[in-house]
């Protein structure tokens, strides 16, 4: 019995051990190829070249800038950075914004056809955006904008709103309707009820979705892609560094650090931000 | 709530009183500007005021911002800009009998006064304009990225603005109705804006897509079903489409079991965030990113050469031969899909771990009791409270194996038969051949279609248990 006890024990603290080694080795794997490209970045073009970057770890230590200078400094990618931002900003508060209204109009107004219309709303998620290029290029071509930014943040916008009518719908639907009949009894206008009780309420839900549109339109590439193509003085990051990838040619080293001048902001926010952006994905999972 | 309780209440005032210190300052303002007279009984002076400030300075934004490149055209911002002045006096006329019989003491303008605000408008406007657009011009400087910031400000303000001052509007409009026609009507129009984007942005361009699939280049000759001949004919979109079912089947495959895989193991360590975190991180980064990272473990050089890749330098070490990933036929797509899955690996694992974490850790630990070995737990208890989430995060995968395309774009072009879908929509796109890639498109929508009529299930489901 007592031997059994600690047969028990002695495998599992085996078990335990084996856990915690192949954990190690899920990280590793997950990190090496960050942490390689990340000191290949910091190297100079022979180093990257011709020595794989293990070997810098090792003396004689011979790190360098140079990489990062050249990107920041090079013609197109500076400009390239300050284009995503535009691109991202207004791609991300434009879509919230017009979402909000409509999401508590679905989730504490009653009309008819409200349930079909939502119906239609989570069929769109996964409808992919390849189904809406050619028309919207015409359409933007024929309204005179095709390549301007003003596009990119239309498309962004129809884009990204299905996704965010339903988190926020679901997050708003599921306040406490206390709250809403009595503001309601106290003379509240629908206008108050929103403004000042389902709006400061649905700051999570707010915070998640700013997050995810914000990932989601600064990595974004397809879409820059569609609508900017040709006019390349307004390419955001993604698109100038997909087209460097390509290019086996002089500029192939400074790609790793193009690569994380592209990722700084994106895994800034994500780690601070990092619970609302889970809580995000668990309340939008059907999204596709 | 009756008509007469309505009356009995103060009116909606944002912070104060308004009514009682309307000045001729304010008088002027309510002429300008915005549909905002609402702010007599909406709004505070301060607030009002804050929005006929940030209507300005959006104007002068607007006028600095598209200057240069339409000059002489600038008719459409001032035909906007007196179209609002208009609107705004014919709600003022709507609203006027109403505001005599709330407060009959309130003096009314004068007609002569309100004209002197339009023509005072229409003349002083353009020049504090011009003034203001001169201090953006010292602020933001006259080139391109100056006027580019100048309209992402009148973006990222003017947007929400003018959702605000339309809820507001559509307020004001409605106090005239009775309160069932309110009711009836106001869902509508605080949902126009968003079915307004999501009908032109999405539902009006899918029906446009299929109609012009089956329409030829050009766009103006019907040739049935021609494009779609094309697709399933011509080698390279075959392999295109080979290609989507390999990353179907691995990419989901993969994700989803390393995901529950990672999500069970982490699970029994103290270090769970930090672990998560390490694996999550990488959805963080763009595909694009990702794919350069990738590119630099996949580097391939001759054999007598020195491995500068992570991977071939490890199986050199192990006496193997260098492979070149990127372009060996046989394993090029399963490297470009490892790509995706050590992007999606976090996803799939944080919402399995949520599914996790809702079970009950007594359930486990009673099974542990009982005897039952850590494997059995797994297999017997998490694994069929976990279907359900297994299968929302399955349904995620396949949409997303169905619609890959930065990985592909950035690492091989389609080149070596590693071609999507998505990719051969965007090269048939590219060429302006709009007829196959709209037929593309709705090859990729058609294989949608099943994962979202399954998603509406599942969502009509919930539903029933709200």
């Amino acid at each position: 019995m007592t031997t059994e006890v600690v047969g028990a024990k002695r495998g599992f603290r085996i078990g335990r051990w084996a856990l915690h080694l192949v954990i190690a080795i899920i990280l590793i794997m997950w990190l090496v190829p960050t942490i390689g490209t990340l000191i290949n970045s910091f190297r100079t073009e022979t180093a990257v070249r011709f020595d794989g970057w293990w070997n810098a770890l090792a003396p004689p230590y011979d790190f360098t800038l140079e990489s990062y200078r050249h990107v920041l400094t090079r013609q197109g990618m500076g400009d390239a950075f300050i284009n995503s931002l535009i691109i991202t900003i207004p791609g991300t508060i434009i879509p919230i914004a017009v979402a909000s209204f409509a999401a508590y109009a679905f989730a504490w107004m009653k009309f008819p056809f409200r349930n079909v219309l939502f119906v239609i709303v989570v069929g769109l998620l996964v409808v992919p955006l390849q189904m809406t290029f050619v028309p919207l290029q015409i359409l933007f071509r024929d309204a005179g904008i095709a390549g301007s930014f003003l596009a990119v943040w239309l498309a962004h916008t129809g884009f990204g709103l299905p996704f965010a009518l339903f988190l926020l719908r679901n997050y708003m639907g599921s306040l406490p309707s206390a709250v809403f009949e009595s503001a309601a009894i106290d003379g509240a206008s629908e206008m108050t009820a929103f403004f000042r009780l389902a709006l400061p309420m649905s700051v999570p839900a707010l915070a998640s979705l700013a997050i995810f549109q914000f990932l989601w339109v600064w990595n974004d590439l397809l879409v820059a892609l569609i609508f900017l193509g040709p006019n390349i003085p307004n390419h955001p990051m993604t698109i100038t560094l997909a087209g460097l990838v390509n290019s086996l040619g002089g500029e192939w080293h400074f790609l790793t650090a193009a690569a994380f001048v592209q990722m700084a902001l994106p895994v800034t926010v994500f780690l601070l931000l990092q619970r609302y952006f889970a809580s995000g994905l668990l309340a939008g999972a059907v999204k596709g | 709530m009756t008509e007469q309780t309505m009356e009995a209440m103060p009116p909606d005032t944002g912070d104060q009183p308004a009514r009682e210190e309307r000045s001729v300052g304010t008088a002027y303002l309510a002429m300008i500007g915005f549909p905002v007279g609402a702010h007599r009984w909406y709004l505070g002076h301060t607030t009002a005021g804050i929005l006929y400030v940030v209507t300005f300075v959006l104007l002068a934004l607007a006028r600095f911002a598209f200057r240069e490149r339409v000059e002489a055209d600038f008719a459409p911002i001032w035909t906007v800009a007196v179209a609002l002045v208009v609107a705004q006096l014919i709600l003022d006329a709507i609203a006027i009998p109403r505001w005599v019989r709330r407060d009959p003491e309130a003096p009314l303008p004068a007609p002569l006064l309100i004209l002197l605000a339009v023509l005072a408008t229409i003349f002083v406007l353009p020049l504090l304009l011009d003034a203001l657009g001169a201090v953006f011009t010292a602020v933001f400087g006259r080139d391109r990225v100056g006027r580019q910031v100048a309209m992402m400000v009148i973006a990222i303000l003017g947007v929400p603005l003018v959702l605000w001052g339309y809820v507001v509007m559509v307020e004001h409009m409605l106090r005239h109705l009775t309160e069932v026609w309110q009711r009836r009507v106001r869902p509508w129009l605080w949902l126009a804006p968003g079915l307004f984007f999501l009908y032109t942005f999405l539902v009006y361009p899918t029906y446009g897509t299929i109609r012009r699939s089956l329409y030829d280049r050009a766009g103006d000759t019907f040739v049935g079903l021609e494009n779609y001949e094309w697709f399933f004919n011509s080698p390279n979109t075959l392999i295109a489409l080979r290609n989507n079912v390999l990353w179907l089947v691995f990419f989901t495959g993969i994700s989803v079991v390393v995901g529950l895989i990672v999500a069970t193991l982490f699970d029994r360590v103290r270090y769970e965030n930090f672990a998560k975190t390490v694996v999550f991180v990488p959805m963080a980064i763009s595909f694009v990113a990702a794919s350069v990272v990738w590119r630099f473990m996949y580097v391939w050089n001759p054999p007598n050469a020195n491995q500068t890749g992570t991977l071939n330098a490890i199986i050199v070490a192990l006496g193997g031969e260098p492979v070149d990933f990127i372009s060996t036929r046989s394993i090029n797509n399963f490297a470009l899909i490892m790509v995706a899955c050590w992007v999606w690996v976090g996803f799939c694992m944080v919402i399995l771990s949520a599914g996790i974490k809702s079970i009950d850790r007594e359930l486990l630990e009673a099974a542990r009791v009982d005897g039952a070995t850590e494997w059995q737990v797994f297999r017997r208890i998490q694994l069929p409270l976990l279907a359900p989430t297994i299968a929302v995060v399955t349904t995620t995968m396949l949409i997303f194996a169905l619609k890959t395309f930065d990985i592909v774009y950035a690492m091989t072009n389609g080149n070596y038969d590693t071609n999507v879908i998505a990719l051969e929509m965007w090269s048939q796109f590219s060429f302006n051949q709009y007829g196959r890639a709209s037929a593309v498109a709705v090859v990729l929508l058609a294989a949608i279609v099943p994962v979202m009529a399954y998603n509406i299930r599942q969502f009509r489901r919930q539903e029933e248990v709200r």
